[in-house]
Parts: C-alpha cells; structure tokens; sequence
C-alpha cells in the first residue's frame, strides 16, 4: 500500500527531473498532476518556478501533504523530458510500486555514461559549420569555422568549476571563438570574418530559454517566462561582449 | 545544386542540434526533415516576397512549429524538442555580429538600425512559435469538447 508522502516524493522528483533538464513549467505541473491522479489522488495543485517546485496534495479524507525543493542546477538533456513524460503516461495504465517507479526515475535521472567525447565535439564543430554555406559565403570559411568551434568548445569542457558560474562560459566562448576566427582570418584561411565568428559561437545560442520562454508565456506562466527570457537575453549579450572583447583586443 | 547543397546543410546543422540538446535518438531523422522544411521554406518565401528576410522568417517559423506539432503527436514526444532545434537555422546571427561590430567602432546609428534589424527577426520568429503554440492548445481544447 503506497502512503500519499510517498506518491508526493515519486512527483516531486519526477518534476525535479523535468525542469532541471530544460522543460517548460506547464509541462512539469501536468507531470505532477498526472502521476498524483494516476495514484487516485482527489486534489492536487502545483506550484512551479524556474528555480522551485511547490506541490501540495489533499486524499479527500481530511490529510494533506506538503513538499517543496528546490532546483539549483539546470541543463540541457531533451531525451530525460522525453522519458520522465512516456513514464507519467504509462503510470496511467498500469500503476507501479512506490520502490518500482522510483527505480525507474533513478535509471532515467542517471541516465546512460557519454563515451564518445572527442568524437562528438568534432561532429558538433562540422555540423556548425554548415552554417557558412546557409548563409551563402564562400565555403573556404568551413575550415575557420571548424577550428574555431572546436577550440571554443574544448575550453568549455576544461574550464571546471568555471563553468558553472552563470554567463560566465558564455563570454570566454565568445572570446575564443572570436579569437581563432580573428587569427585565421588576419593569416588568409577565410573572407568572412562576420560569419566565421557567428557560426563558431552558435552552439552557444540560447535557443531552449527562448523557446521555453515564449511557451511558458502563452501558457500563463509570466514568472518563468520574464526570467527565462532575460537569462535568453543576457546570454546573447555575453556572446557578442566575449566576441567584442576578442576584437578590441586584436583589431 | 546550390539549394540541394543548402538543404543538405540544414539536415546537417538541424541534427547537430539535436544532439548537442541530447534529444532522443529515435527523433533525429524527423529533427533533421523539419530543419529541411524550415529551410526550403524559408528559400521559396525570400523569393516570393523579393528578399524580405523578416516575413520569410515569419512564416517559416510558422511551417516549422506546423510541423514540430505534427511529428511531436506522432511520436508521443515533447514539441520543445522539435521546435528548439528547427529555428536554429533561422537564427539572426549576422544581423547580431553586426550590431556589435558597428557599435564597437562607434557607428551607433548603423548600429542601432542592425539591432532593429535583429530584434525584428528574433521578435518574429517568437511570435510564430507563440501562434503555433496558441493554434495547439486551441486545436486540444476543441477536440475535448468534441469528444465530451
């Protein structure tokens, strides 16, 4: 027999999950929502911010219990949003045991190791470059932009417990990616400079806190939307200061 | 040729996205036909409203949140996935490094006209994603109401 505290925890963690991984608000409350009905819950109502969940729920016969957490980091992994909401809507069908379905969230939140380190940040740095050819220049830039990139994002991956300062990463890609484009350029290997250093830096663009912005905002959800898209607005910032800090330097 | 290239490109840049947000393996293909759409969208409507880049933005956005919705209900996975990576072409990165070059060399009219510029495209593609999202829960709504 499952107690409501424990329905509470397998929500809660479930809705941690989903937001600390980049999902919209509506989408965690209705999570919650739906794994608290999925128990035979009468009443349930939620409270999500981009930094917090509130939720709190009542049986119908008098007891109601409270949780609150807070979420302190947040990054970007779609395939855990997908999962965690395949699991809440498989919860309607066939309802787990509370030691079951934490099982499974724990299995989902830890998801599998990454091995193909090296590999990948090359594939991501070719894939970028694509960009140049999207933008009609001349596709000699590809090569700038590949090392540009990939420099960008290898200092990224080493800077340790820098990078976990907000907006902080985002200014020294700015800065690197604007470098290396600068110095391929001043030695002849590229004859864009503008779209060298625009494609370099955009694996950085913030396109989840845009888009999660404007979805919370036609949603009702005016905190998360205001705070997701000033987090979209400075990170943008950053970029160009790190890029103009690169071309002040060597201009 | 040149548009094949192009449309190729998209495919690639679209998926390349896709997994530096981690989205789920299975959506890759799916990822990269909506970075195509988006793309050979947004080429037929630069054409169709001789070079008007906010417009095709507009609409290509629009095609793009179309067709995330669809491919999102079939195959029961969040739209964010979808949406996020295929705006990614649309991007105004140009218009944006411009801004910042301009302002940076003390041209602040020139300046300033490029990040109207910007504004106006980032600001459109929101509002397509926006409408489509609208358009969505409006579409859910009435189908309760049907099936009620």
């Amino acid at each position: 027999m499952i107690t409501p505290k424990q329905i509470l925890n397998i929500a809660a963690y479930a809705g941690d999950i989903i937001l600390s991984n980049g999902g919209e608000i509506y989408r965690t409350e209705d999570t919650m929502n739906r794994i608290c009905y999925a128990y035979g819950i009468k009443y349930v109502d939620s409270l999500v911010t981009p930094t917090g969940i509130f939720i709190s729920i009542d049986d119908g016969d008098g007891s109601s219990e409270t949780i609150v957490k807070r979420i302190h980091k947040r990054r970007i992994n779609l395939t855990k949003i997908s999962q965690v909401n395949n699991f809440s809507r498989n919860l309607q069908k066939k309802v787990l045991s509370y030691q079951a379905a934490m099982a499974e969230l724990r299995a989902i939140n830890e998801g599998k190791p990454k091995t193909k380190l090296k590999f990948g940040l090359l594939f991501i740095s070719f894939g970028v470059s694509m960009n140049v050819i999207l933008m009609r220049a001349n596709y000699i830039n590809i090569i700038p932009t590949i090392l540009a990139s990939l420099g960008a994002q290898i200092v990224i991956k080493k800077m340790g417990f820098l990078g976990d300062i907000n907006f902080i990463p985002e200014i020294v890609a700015g800065f690197i990616g604007g470098f290396i484009s600068l110095f391929c350029y001043k030695h002849g290997l590229g004859d864009n400079l503008g779209i060298i250093t625009v494609s370099a830096i955009l694996p950085f663009v913030p396109g989840v806190a845009l888009t999660n912005s404007i979805r919370d905002a036609i949603s009702g959800d005016l905190i998360s939307a205001t705070s997701r898209g000033i987090e979209a607005t400075l990170i943008a910032i950053s970029l160009a200061v790190g890029a103009a800090i690169s071309l002040g330097v060597l201009y | 040729m040149n548009i094949l290239l192009e449309l190729l490109a998209a495919f690639i840049i679209v998926i390349t996205f896709g997994s530096i947000f981690q989205a789920p393996k299975k959506s890759l293909w799916l990822l990269g036909l909506t970075g195509t759409i988006c793309w050979g969208s947004f080429i037929i409507l630069e054409q169709l409203t001789s070079y008007n880049v906010i417009i095709a933005s507009f609409i290509s956005s629009v095609i793009v949140g179309i067709c995330s919705e669809l491919f999102a209900r079939i195959m029961k996975m969040p739209v964010t996935i979808f949406v996020i990576a295929g705006i990614i072409p649309l991007v105004p990165g140009v218009p944006a490094y411009n801004t910042m070059l301009f302002i940076l060399q003390g041209e602040y009219i020139k300046g300033l006209e490029k990040g109207i510029n910007t504004l106006m495209i980032a600001g459109a593609i929101a509002f397509a994603i926006a409408i489509v999202g609208a358009g969505a829960r409006y579409h859910k709504e009435f189908q309760k109401k049907i099936n009620s």
